[in-house]
């Protein structure tokens, strides 16, 4: 496994779903997904997550 | 455990964490592995398809995405430190107030949105009446319908709970604005309706399932004893099927 491993503090976890943020300009990256990930509640692309910081983790099981 | 979990359940719903897993498996492989590994039971989701392109040559390797759509960081974690962890800390603080460049006259409008106020967010825009006010007020009426959508898709895949939270607060943030009070409307009658009483017995079993196990031993024979009495205490209901989908998770040997 292959992942960033570092120590942050532990808090707990929010699991509000209602997402009124600020959500600025649509020239940045724009995707969508062919299926949906698992767990994805509904969440189909980037349009769903406009003005969301979103931490992208590229990594493997091996 | 990966700092990207621990990011996804210090900051919630505030930051949306997207784990790609890169070496081709399959998603049973890398769902049990998640599972196995107890980082299941937040809201992080879980994919083979990129976001977006890769720029090393090999993993780890993390980006994020910025409020306004941009990269701002991204190769091999390790050589980020904590710049990575202050930079998501100070787009969330970003994400709570109006779009940097905002006009004066329009930061109400934001203010009233990002309180959940859609219908006093759009009379906002009608006040002020300039170009970037019809277009905020679009993108408010866009943001909206994307919420609503939302609720649609939680009804359907047997999310009761979720959906009722987030369309009560639609309810509440579309007052006023016909259009959108029908479409809540309709999502809040079919979460009413008779049938979904057992959809929601299940979501809510399933749901304080989850909670027990994810960080204790998901697939301990236990716990997949109870997954499998679950799917058959509530047969054809979406959690149901979570549950016998999360007993078969159990049988896939990770390497």
């Amino acid at each position: 496994m292959k992942t960033t491993v570092a120590v942050l503090s532990t808090a707990a976890m929010i699991a509000a779903l209602v997402s009124f943020r600020s959500a600025p300009s649509d020239d940045g990256v724009s995707f969508k997904f062919s299926k949906p990930p698992v767990n994805s509640m509904g969440i189909t692309g980037s349009d769903d997550l406009r003005g969301k910081p979103i931490v992208i983790d590229f990594w493997g099981t091996h | 455990m990966p700092t990207s979990i621990k990011l996804q359940e210090k900051y919630g719903d505030d930051v949306q964490v997207i784990f790609v897993e890169s070496q081709a498996h399959t998603r049973e492989d890398y769902e049990s592995f998640a599972w196995r590994s107890k980082w299941m039971g937040n809201n992080a989701i879980w994919t083979d398809e990129r976001p977006i392109p890769t720029v090393g040559t090999g993993l780890p390797e993390t980006a994020l995405i910025g409020v306004d759509g941009k990269v701002i960081m991204q190769g091999n974690p390790g050589s980020f430190g904590k710049k990575f962890e202050a930079a998501v800390e100070a787009e969330v603080k970003k994400s709570k107030a109006p779009p940097e460049g905002t006009p004066e006259a329009l930061k109400p409008a934001w203010i009233a949105y990002m309180k959940g106020e859609v219908s006093a967010a759009l009379a906002e825009c009608d006040k002020v009446g300039s170009d970037e006010a019809k277009a905020a007020h679009e993108q408010f009426l866009s943001m909206a319908k994307r919420q609503i959508a939302r609720v649609k898709w939680l009804v359907d895949n047997g999310y009761p709970a979720d959906a009722d939270k987030l369309a009560g607060e639609l309810a509440k943030a579309v007052k006023g604005t016909p259009d959108l009070e029908t479409q809540v409307a309709a999502q809040v009658t079919r979460l009413a309706a008779p049938d979904m009483a057992a959809e929601k017995e299940a979501d809510k079993a399933w749901a304080n399932f989850v909670k027990e196990i994810s960080k204790k031993k998901p697939f301990d024979p236990a716990n997949v004893k109870k997954a499998e009495s679950l799917d058959k205490k509530f047969p054809n209901t979406n959690a149901g099927r979570r549950a016998a989908h999360l007993a078969e998770l159990a049988k896939v040997k990770n390497a």
